[in-house]
């Protein structure tokens, strides 16, 4: 299992300039929605360093896409979750820090939704013409493929 | 060039990602995407926050899969990936009962705004607390014509069996639309003569 490394110093200056819409609640809590590289759904609520602990157990505890969880505690106070997909959720137990890491993380999850979106934009939105013969016709042919793939026919 | 869109859409935890994942095994899917500049620091390619897989089934026939998110809260995304769809599965987790209000959510949104031909897959058949399909038809109020097959997410022959199923009802539903769609045009251009 691989790990990503991110240079968190950099990132984080990178993403000063950036508007990111940053989710906060009574000043210490942000919400978090993670994904990991499957693109399976990894949900954290991330609050205070003393609660992160309990967070790990519940993302264990909930989610099988986790395999094993890592704890490192390094000298910039860095929290290590390895997911299962080599994704590595990171924590910074100064208020500060943390703020950096939502957006960080904001921002990752959306330059993983925004590429896709653009590629099949024109897929997604040329359907709505196509005429059902044409369809019908496809899925004919879509369901002889099926019938032909996995049951050792050529 | 032909191209179809299936959406595999589910409350959290219903086994999406695993649906898409298993078909991988029995029919070779395309998943990765290019990311930007950023991303590339850390990886060339990776899969997207949304379950995607492009099967080609010849050169001239795609079908594109979309997993869409299992939150409320990526609803927007539903309606993106949703868009354009020529037919989806509704998974759901028969283990947990407790899901079962989520499922119905999402199903009644889908109905509402998609009248498109979708079957119903009562997922985790392998748990010995999975409810039967026809509960969970009972449950989410699936109309009759409306196929719910069990299924078992992680097994191969299971995912390719449901897609079939849906292949067929979809072949079934365009059937009588074309149908329609033609007699429509006949009764318009008798009316014109």
């Amino acid at each position: 299992m691989a790990v990503c490394e991110i240079d968190l110093d950099e990132t984080l200056k990178s993403l000063e300039k950036e508007l990111v819409d940053v989710l906060r609640f009574s000043g210490h809590i942000y919400f978090l929605s993670l994904f990991d590289d499957r693109g399976n759904l990894v949900v954290s609520t991330s609050t205070n360093s003393h609660r992160l602990m309990d967070l790990v157990q519940k993302l264990v505890q909930e989610h099988d896409t986790i395999r094993y969880v890592e704890i490192e505690d390094s000298s910039h106070k860095v929290y290590a979750l390895r997911v299962e997909g080599n994704f590595v959720v990171c924590a910074l137990t100064s208020n500060e820090a943390r703020s950096g890491l939502v957006k960080l993380l904001l921002h990752r999850l959306s330059l993983r939704i925004k590429p896709i979106l653009t590629e099949l934009k024109d897929v997604i939105a040329q359907q709505e013409v196509t005429q059902y013969s044409e369809v019908l016709r496809d899925l004919l042919r879509f369901r002889e493929f099926l019938r032909g793939v996995g049951d050792g026919s050529p | 060039m032909g191209v179809l869109k299936i959406v595999v859409t589910g409350a959290f935890n219903s086994g999406k990602s695993t649906f898409i994942k298993t078909l991988s095994e029995v029919v070779p899917i395309e998943t990765e995407a290019k990311i930007t500049t950023y991303g590339r620091r850390l990886k060339p390619t990776t899969t997207v926050a949304l379950d995607y897989g492009r099967i080609r089934v010849a050169d001239d026939l795609v079908v594109h899969l979309f997993g869409t998110p299992g939150q409320r809260r990526f609803s927007f995304m539903w309606r993106v990936l949703a868009r354009g769809m020529h037919g989806y599965i509704l998974l759901v987790d028969s283990a947990d009962p407790s899901s079962v209000d989520e499922a119905r959510y999402v199903y009644a949104f889908f109905r509402r705004n998609w009248n498109l031909p979708h079957i119903v897959g009562a997922n985790k058949q392998d748990l010995p607390s999975a409810l039967p399909p026809e509960h969970v038809r009972a449950l989410l109020s699936v109309p009759p014509d409306t196929p719910v097959v069990p299924l078992v997410a992680t097994d191969p022959h299971s995912v390719k069996s449901a897609l079939l199923t849906l292949v067929d009802h979809m072949i079934e539903w365009y059937a009588k639309k074309s149908e329609q769609s033609r007699h429509d045009a006949v009764l318009s251009s008798q009316r014109l003569l």
